[in-house]
């Protein structure tokens, strides 16, 4: 999602803000002093070990939780002044044990935050049953009650009545939770697919280092109710700010964590064409360096060609292409397994391609980490 | 039993006025009793005054412990301090107190038991208190409510027939009047009925039970 939401946009005016917010519960000091801005767009994940204050960050978030001092703003309002009833109605909001209404049938269940807001019947009904697919429940467990459905089914209506009035704020704690890892996987990436389009403002809490790097454009790091770390997937990868963010990050996760459309802003791209440019303007010396993709006869399988200062040089036939959800491991075992190759990377949703060799991998992860924020100095 | 059924068609018109004195009193009493012991149970149930819960329940355990007809006595004194001793509001105020606890005791239990986790995303979802109440607390906590009412309603046509003893028109009438008198019959006319009253009451509310809540508050 990096690859659509570029650095510098993240200047927007946060989402959400947090400022100089202590919190207690009686004698225990959850947090102190602490400030965080969430940016709009974005998916900011919270992570941390239990009872580093995750769930109750998040309850700071729509004013089930109120801080003893300082302010939460959201959508640039102040919670202490805010009609929290109907904010909360435009926030998502998925609780860690689901908690479905047990006499309210799935149906019932997703249709609640729109009933409340009014809707009529017949947009309600659509909306469920698009929620549904989406989720993957088939349509005939729309009157099942939530004791008839499994424990990853419960959550997944929990996930789809917290999307039913389209909240462009989310907060989600631990909703995939209970899954198996393969039904985890799948709904992550249903997740990101799903993000990749509609560009929520998401606060996401998990104790899931994986599912942080992998869902995350921002992941902040809590521990003992201080922010450790916040910051870029890749800074935790390769800045990690002290050994606690080192052990909690965990050795071996590079490879597999960073997807390669985290990197694709920072390789170079790959024009396509249906066919070769004549003679004359291969030639060219004034056309610009790069790849294209292009068959060399008409209706001939495609084939790369390097722009250079001699003109096009033939590359590669039939190139290999990763999608860009792929991930930097399944990226460096292509070209490892082929010395001297050129991967190509096709984003789908965009159609974008771009090529790699494991230089470029390198250089585009040290100019990325170069060119993202600073890590932020713990607080 | 020939004089018996000979009395009851004697004095059909007499048994009916008496029954429906005596429901009256049961069905009044109970609802009245309902009208305070929900209220203070969800009162009682908000994080606020959670923590009073629990010394309310010692206070209406200490009335449940009263013998019934001593309530009735002392209920009868306090109304004849405040006037007149005797007759349908004394009786009346005595079951009240006798159906308090297992109204507010059930009442209790039930909204204690809504999971904290539905409450909690009812909140977190955009619920109103009052809506919360009355589309989460109230219909999870129906069966207890119900289980409730059907104890106090029992309890309550027993303890009706003792309010006889302050004057109050009801079945016991004929009851204390057989008894005094040595008449078996009268005795019996008042007796069978209350017992057929208490029976007829509880299987309503089983049927009842079973029909609002088939299969998914049983499983629970
Ligand atoms: N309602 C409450 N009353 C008192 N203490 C609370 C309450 N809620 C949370 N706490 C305490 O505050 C601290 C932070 O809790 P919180 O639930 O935010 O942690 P968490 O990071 O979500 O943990 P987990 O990963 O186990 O869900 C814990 O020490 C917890 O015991
Ligand atoms: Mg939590």
């Amino acid at each position: 999602m990096s690859t659509k939401t570029p650095p510098e946009t993240s200047s927007d005016a946060p989402a959400i803000v947090l400022e100089n917010v202590t919190c207690r519960y009686g004698a225990l000091e959850v947090f102190k002093q602490i400030s965080l801005g969430i940016a709009p767009g974005q998916v900011t994940v919270l992570i941390g070990p239990s009872g580093s204050g995750k769930t109750t960050l998040l309850g700071l978030m729509n004013g089930m939780v109120r801080p003893q001092s300082g302010r939460v703003l959201v959508r640039g309002q102040d919670l202490a002044r805010a009609d929290l009833i109907a904010l909360r109605r435009r926030i998502g909001y998925v609780i860690q044990e689901v908690g479905l209404f047990p006499h309210y049938t799935v149906y019932q269940n997703i249709a609640l935050v729109p009933r409340l807001l009014k809707w009529e019947e017949a947009r309600i009904r659509n909306r469920v049953e698009a929620l549904l697919g989406l989720i993957r429940i088939p349509a005939d467990r729309l009157n099942a009650y939530p004791d008839q459905l499994s424990g990853g089914q419960q959550q997944r209506v929990g996930v789809a009545r917290a999307l039913a009035a389209d909240p462009d704020i989310l907060l989600m704690d631990e909703p995939f939770g209970a899954l198996d890892p393969i039904t985890r996987e799948q709904l992550q990436d249903d997740f990101l697919a799903l993000q990749r389009r509609l560009h929520k403002t998401v606060v996401f809490v998990t104790h899931d280092m994986d599912e942080a790097l992998k869902l995350g454009d921002r992941i902040v790091l809590l521990n003992q109710g201080r922010i450790v770390q916040a910051g870029h997937p890749f800074q935790f990868l390769l800045q990690p700010a002290n050994d606690f963010v080192r052990s909690f990050v965990g050795r071996h996760r590079l490879l597999t964590a960073i997807r390669l459309e985290q990197l694709q802003p920072w390789l170079p791209s790959v024009q396509v064409a249906e066919a070769l440019p004549r003679q004359e303007a291969r030639a060219r010396q004034k056309a610009p360096p790069g790849w294209l993709l292009a068959p060399e006869q008409p209706d001939s399988e495609p084939v790369l060609w390097q722009r250079g200062r001699a003109g096009l040089q033939r590359v590669q036939a039939r190139p290999t292409v990763l999608q860009a959800t792929d991930t930097l491991e399944s990226a460096l075992a292509v070209l490892l397994s082929r010395p001297g190759s050129v991967l190509l990377i096709r984003d789908e949703p965009t159609d974008q391609m771009a090529a790699a060799t494991v230089a470029d991998l390198q250089g585009a992860l040290s100019q990325a980490l170069r060119e993202l924020n600073p890590p932020e100095a713990p607080r | 039993m020939n004089a018996l059924a000979g009395w009851i068609s004697e004095n059909s018109g007499l048994l009916l006025r008496l029954s429906l004195l005596h429901l009256g009193l049961v069905a009044m009493s109970v609802f009245l009793a309902a009208a305070v012991a929900v209220p203070l149970a969800v009162a009682l149930t908000r994080p606020r005054w959670q923590r009073y819960a629990r010394n309310v329940l010692d206070v209406v355990n200490v009335l449940q412990t009263v013998p019934g007809l001593a309530l009735i006595g002392f209920a009868s004194a306090l109304w004849a301090w405040l006037g007149e001793g005797i007759g349908w509001w004394p009786a009346l105020t005595a079951l009240v107190a006798y159906a308090l606890l297992p109204l507010f005791s059930n009442a209790l239990t039930g909204i204690g038991q809504v999971p904290s986790a539905v409450r909690r995303s009812a909140e977190a979802l955009g619920l109103a208190e009052r809506q919360i109440w009355w589309q989460v607390e109230l219909p999870l906590s129906w069966p207890a409510l119900l289980a409730g009412l059907r104890t106090a309603v029992v309890f309550n046509v027993g303890t009706a027939a003792l309010a006889a003893a302050i004057g109050a028109d009801c079945l016991g009438t004929l009851i204390f009047q057989g008894i005094a008198t040595g008449n078996t019959t009268l005795l019996l006319a008042g007796a069978l009925p209350t017992a057929l009253m208490a029976l007829l009451l509880e299987l309503l509310f089983a049927l009842l039970q079973k029909r609002l809540f088939p299969r998914r508050m049983a499983a629970r």
